[in-house]
């Protein structure tokens, strides 16, 4: 927040009557604790501030001119609140006794005759009650000037969920406070009241010989007033202003927000309880206050109606990292979780069935004993889900499975609210209203796994996982849904879950018919085969069959293009992927292209001070980079950065991405000092804000320790391979490939460093751990495979390392596909190993077979086709052939072209 | 006059500074003559005495109420504080250098507050830090503080609305507390 949203926020809550400027703060805030916290410091400050300053204060501008000296025979004091249909004063009474009175008074022109008939009903009912948690009501009648008015007790309490963070309350007290509430609304009930506008500032806690006691106020008013009245607002212009006044679309049960005043009843009270229990518990209300001020009328019912919050202890794990959040969060999960959402379900019938039952609940949960509630909601719908879908899935693993496909299925699903209009546009067939179901436990699953990073669930156990969807794709296939929309998301999903597993040879044939079934089904452009078209390419891309992701992501984009226009958001993701896939395709030119149109276009629309534009300007200074413009490239990310630093803050994932590229930009430029102090900064940054094997982080240290060595400084290199191989084994899964691969980094170091004896170990580790877990043949395998194979040679039994050779040479020359480096890395170890065995032929010939792979991938200039033929020359030169040697002596140079003197 | 060509020219401004500064404090030892001791003077009419005085019937004009409000409200502050100094110096033996002690305004005594010197020397402090924070919150708080201009007023001499007049002004005076307990 800025230093002018700051004011204005300030200034804003010291317009709201004081008890509720904190809950108003707190309203506005939203997870933004940090801002919370300065405006609610300097607010303190204001209060201080008031006695020092007030004599050079002439004028009091929050003091309505408005105020009248008297209504119904009581003395007003001042304005306790203020609502659209009338103000709340703080009055005194002399008789009967001296007392503070609360003084509700009926705005004219609100009081139209039905209001009034109700009012009169209503307040038969309300001398009624007769509770300790009830704020009472004294009197209600009508001024001289006709005008309603209720007298109240005066409550000097503060809002429920403002006591609990000032006093600091723990659980069994914030527990405590909420049964009573409970307990009080129950009261009301039993009189026939239903409250309506259970909200924190209806709800004070004051301070008693008893201990602090909550105090329910404004019962029943609300109903027999904002029934017409909430009509009239909906069509005020000002929204923001009816939002302050209706006030409270977040304790809103979802019957109401659809506006069937019928069927309400008490258990919208439970539903507004369940969300205050929520907010005392998390700290934070279920839905983000922000979103819901910004929100239209029909997108605010959308949510009310539809979206599941996360549940309390997700919500307060979000809020902050320190072990505190971490322990609150635990001691939430589960059965306090499970009352919030029992409280909270949709379904009124599916909610407790009254208050008492809730406060029952509190207290069996106060008293050590098994709550009522249950983990059923999400499950429940899901399951909900299922059986009309009539599809005979099981639904445990069906629900397995989407839970653990919610985080990936995200990634698609971004852009869900714009495909769920259009869907409505193309005819309103109910499987697609299935399918946006199907949309809501997506949004269901991806909040319960918000926050942890895909490649992270990689490597975990998901041998469980793995039976899951090998049952749900063999399902899947016997009893193919008839809907090609149906069965085609399906796919779409088990594939994505796939792929969030690293199963890509399960997850490449599904999107492949996902694809395919919906595009004939629904034509390409339909959203969803749209997805089903990204899905595909982005697994292409990331199994590095870049050639084939190409004309699909090309594909995705024209699509795009056609549908959404050639500036929407997701267009321009797609020709941002696109341009990234030419870019690891080394066609750095289109690729700029790419991301130049991404850029200008985002630029066009969000302006150069955007975290989306600068994003496409990094991406734009790879492909600079790519075509080794390193300079301008350079300048790009220096921007990037500049801009990233100020929006995203200096610990931003993102930022550190870039900060990333810029060192090694600056690698390729060979400052390496710079590179190495870029790599070092962002390496702290990871170890700050990252958990200390996480795997962006080891890749951070790996890097740098790779830097330290090529810049002979092995001094540094080894404790940090050390270290983040230490790491590596403590908080990555056993026989981890990530594990594997800093080992034999940290070996190759200790080769160089002359500590071959040390280094074997860890190359047969390396070896047998990437073997076991991605098979023999795979690429990364057969890297680990030649390096130990050169260790072997190295340490003196070349026999041996000869023979592991000519086992995977074949294998390998057969196996890899498209990635160049590989191939260049594994012919470079296998070279050395020949050299060694005093092979020389042999390690000519694979030389020369490096050199030419070296050219195709990076041109005859490149860095891997000179050493190459540096190499050769030598080996030349060993063999006396001069010719040769001086032929491939000018190619290391770069003084001639590729033999035949052609291009 | 220096007044008008104030607002480009800091050496100007501060000519301006002086000269209203020296007007101040003649006006408040006039006035003190005719009222007894014990009657705190109003920093308002001061202000505007010293207007009236220094720019006659100009001062209707804008520019030079908006420029010379701006200068009174310095001038005011530097009455007060070197007014605090001589008072805090003299409290703790005085010993301020001698030309210091010569330019001691002993005739704006009672001018806006009888607060502790230290209390204004704190506040000079944290108007300073105010300023690095928040130039603008800073000039609504200056001008209301040694001038004594409504917010309305302020927000027309400043020649901003008056709702961020008031916002600035509520969060220059919080964030003042704030500093001023910090020390």
């Amino acid at each position: 927040m800025d230093q002018r949203a700051l004011k204005e926020l300030l200034f804003e809550a010291l317009e709201q009557p004081p008890h509720q400027r904190e809950a108003f703060i707190v309203s506005r805030c939203g997870d933004d604790t940090g801002s919370f916290l300065r405006v609610t410091d300097l607010l303190r400050a204001h209060e201080r501030a008031e006695g020092h300053f007030e004599r050079q204060e002439r004028v009091v501008p929050d003091t309505p001119a408005r105020q009248p000296r008297e209504i119904a025979g009581r003395r007003i004091v001042r304005v306790l609140g203020e609502g659209g249909f009338g103000l709340v004063y703080l009055a005194a009474e002399s008789e009967p006794i001296e007392r503070e009175v609360a003084l509700k008074v009926i705005r004219p022109g609100h009081a139209s005759g039905d209001v009034l008939a109700r009012f009169e009903g209503e307040r038969r009912v309300l001398g009624l009650m007769n509770h300790p948690s009830i704020a009472q009501v004294y009197e209600a009648g009508t001024t001289e000037e006709g005008a309603p008015y209720v007298v109240m007790e005066y409550v000097a309490g503060v809002p429920i969920t403002v006591y609990c963070r000032r006093e600091n309350l723990g659980l069994r007290e914030r527990i405590t406070l909420m049964e009573r509430t409970c307990l009080a609304i129950h009261h009301a009930h039993q009189k026939g009241v239903i409250h309506r506008d259970v909200k924190p500032s209806n709800v004070l806690v004051t301070e008693s010989d008893a201990g602090p006691m909550p105090k329910v106020i404004d019962f029943g008013i609300a109903k027999a007033l904002e029934q017409t009245s909430l009509a009239t607002h909906a069509l005020a212009p000002d929204l923001t202003r009816t939002r302050q006044v209706i006030g409270t679309p977040q304790y809103m049960p979802p019957e109401q927000a659809s506006g069937g005043a019928g069927g309400i009843d008490t258990r919208a009270d439970v539903y507004a309880l369940g969300v205050l229990l929520y907010e005392c518990l998390a700290g934070a209300p279920p839905f983000d206050p922000a979103r819901l001020a910004r929100a239209s009328m029909g997108e605010l019912e959308r949510i009310i109606r539809e979206e599941e919050p996360p549940r309390p202890s997700v919500r307060v794990g979000k809020l902050g990292e320190t072990e505190e959040y971490a322990k609150r969060s635990r001691q939430l999960r589960g059965e306090l979780d499970w009352i919030v959402g029992r409280a909270m379900e949709k379904d009124p019938a599916r909610r407790y069935p009254s208050a008492a039952a809730m406060a029952a609940d509190l207290k069996r949960w106060l008293e050590g004993r098994a709550v009522e509630a249950g983990p059923v909601s999400g499950l429940y719908r899901v399951k909900k889900v299922i059986s009309r879908r009539r599809l005979e899935f099981s639904g445990g693993l069906l629900i397995l499975l989407l839970i653990l496909s919610g985080s990936v299925v995200s990634l698609v699903y971004a852009s869900r609210a714009n495909d769920a209009r259009l869907l409505a546009v193309e005819g309103e067939r109910a499987t697609k209203r299935e399918l946006a179901k199907y949309e809501q436990i997506t949004d269901f699953t991806q909040s319960m796994f918000e926050g942890i990073d895909p490649s992270f669930a990689r490597g975990t156990d998901t041998a469980l996982l793995a039976k899951i969807l090998e049952d749900a794709k063999t399902n899947l296939e016997s009893k193919p849904p008839e809907d090609p929309e149906v069965s085609g998301t399906l796919r779409l999903m088990i594939g994505l879950a796939y792929r969030s597993i690293g199963d890509y040879d399960n997850a490449l044939p599904l999107l492949e018919q996902a694809d395919a079934g919906m595009g004939r089904a629904l034509g390409p452009t339909a959203p969803r085969a749209m997805e089903a078209q990204n899905a595909l390419a982005v697994v292409l891309a990331e199994t590095g069959r870049f050639h084939a992701a190409l004309p699909v992501l090309e594909r995705v984009h024209r699509n795009r293009e056609a549908a959404f226009g050639s500036t929407d958001d997701r267009t321009l993701e797609s020709l941002g992927n696109v341009g990234t896939v030419r870019g690891s395709l080394g066609l750095y030119e289109s690729a700029a292209e790419a991301h130049r149109a991404v850029y200008e276009a985002r630029r066009q629309k969000n302006g150069d001070d955007d975290a989306a534009t600068v994003f496409s300007l990094n991406n734009l200074a790879m492909a600079y980079q790519g075509m080794g413009r390193h300079q301008e490239a350079l300048e790009m990310l220096d921007r990037v950065i500049e801009v990233q630093g100020r929006l995203l803050g200096s610990d931003s994932p993102r930022l550190l991405a870039t900060r990333n590229n810029r060192a090694g930009i600056l690698n390729t430029l060979h400052r390496i000092d710079e590179a190495i102090r870029e790599y070092e900064e962002v390496l702290e940054a990871k170890r700050r804000v990252l958990p200390r094997a996480h795997p962006s982080l080891l890749s951070t240290m790996s890097n740098l320790a790779g830097l330290y060595k090529r810049s002979g400084d092995l001094d540094l290199a080894m404790p940090l391979y050390e270290d983040a191989l230490r790491r590596a084994r403590e908080g990555l899964p056993e026989a981890d490939v990530r594990t594997a691969t800093i080992a034999m980094n940290y070996a190759e170091a200790l080769r160089d460093g002359d500590r071959l004896q040390e280094a074997l170990p860890l190359f047969e580790e390396a070896e047998a751990v990437v073997r076991l877990s991605l098979g023999a043949d795979h690429p990364k395998a057969l890297i680990a495979r030649v390096q130990h194979a050169a260790a072997i040679g190295a340490a003196g039994d070349t026999t041996s390392a000869t023979e592991r050779l000519d086992e995977l040479l074949p294998v390998a020359r057969t196996q890899v596909r498209d990635d160049g480096s590989f191939m260049l890395t594994l012919l470079d170890a296998a070279a050395e190993i020949r050299e060694l065995g005093g092979e020389l032929e042999a390690a000519i010939s694979l030389l020369e077979e490096r050199y030419a792979r070296a050219v195709e991938f990076t041109g005859a200039d490149g860095k891997s086709a000179r050493s190459s033929a540096e190499r050769l020359a030598r080996l030349s030169a060993a063999l006396g052939r001069v010719e040769e040697q001086r032929i491939w002596s000018e190619r290391a140079l770069g003084l001639e072209p590729v033999s035949g003197g052609g291009s | 006059m220096a007044l008008r060509a104030a607002q480009s020219d800091p050496k100007r401004a501060e000519e301006l500074i002086g000269m209203v500064y020296d007007q101040l404090r003649s006006i408040a030892q006039a006035r003190m003559s005719h009222e007894r001791v014990g009657h705190t003077l109003q920093a308002t009419s001061l202000v505007n005495e010293a207007c009236l005085k220094l720019l006659g019937d100009q001062g209707q004009r804008f520019e030079d109420r908006s420029h010379f409000f701006r200068a009174a409200a310095t001038a005011m502050q530097r009455v007060l504080i070197d007014h605090a100094r001589a008072k805090n110096a003299a409290k703790r033996g005085g010993d301020l250098p001698e030309q210091e002690r010569r330019r001691l305004p002993l005739d704006v005594v009672d001018l806006a507050t009888e607060a502790d010197p230290t209390q204004i020397l704190a506040l000079d402090d944290a108007l300073r830090t105010l300023e690095r924070e928040d130039a603008e919150a800073c000039e609504v708080v200056r001008l209301r503080f040694f001038t004594g201009l409504s917010v309305g007023e302020t927000a027309t001499i400043l020649g901003i609305s008056e709702r961020t007049c008031a916002r600035d002004w509520a969060f220059a005076k919080a964030r003042l507390a704030e500093l001023l307990s910090d020390a």
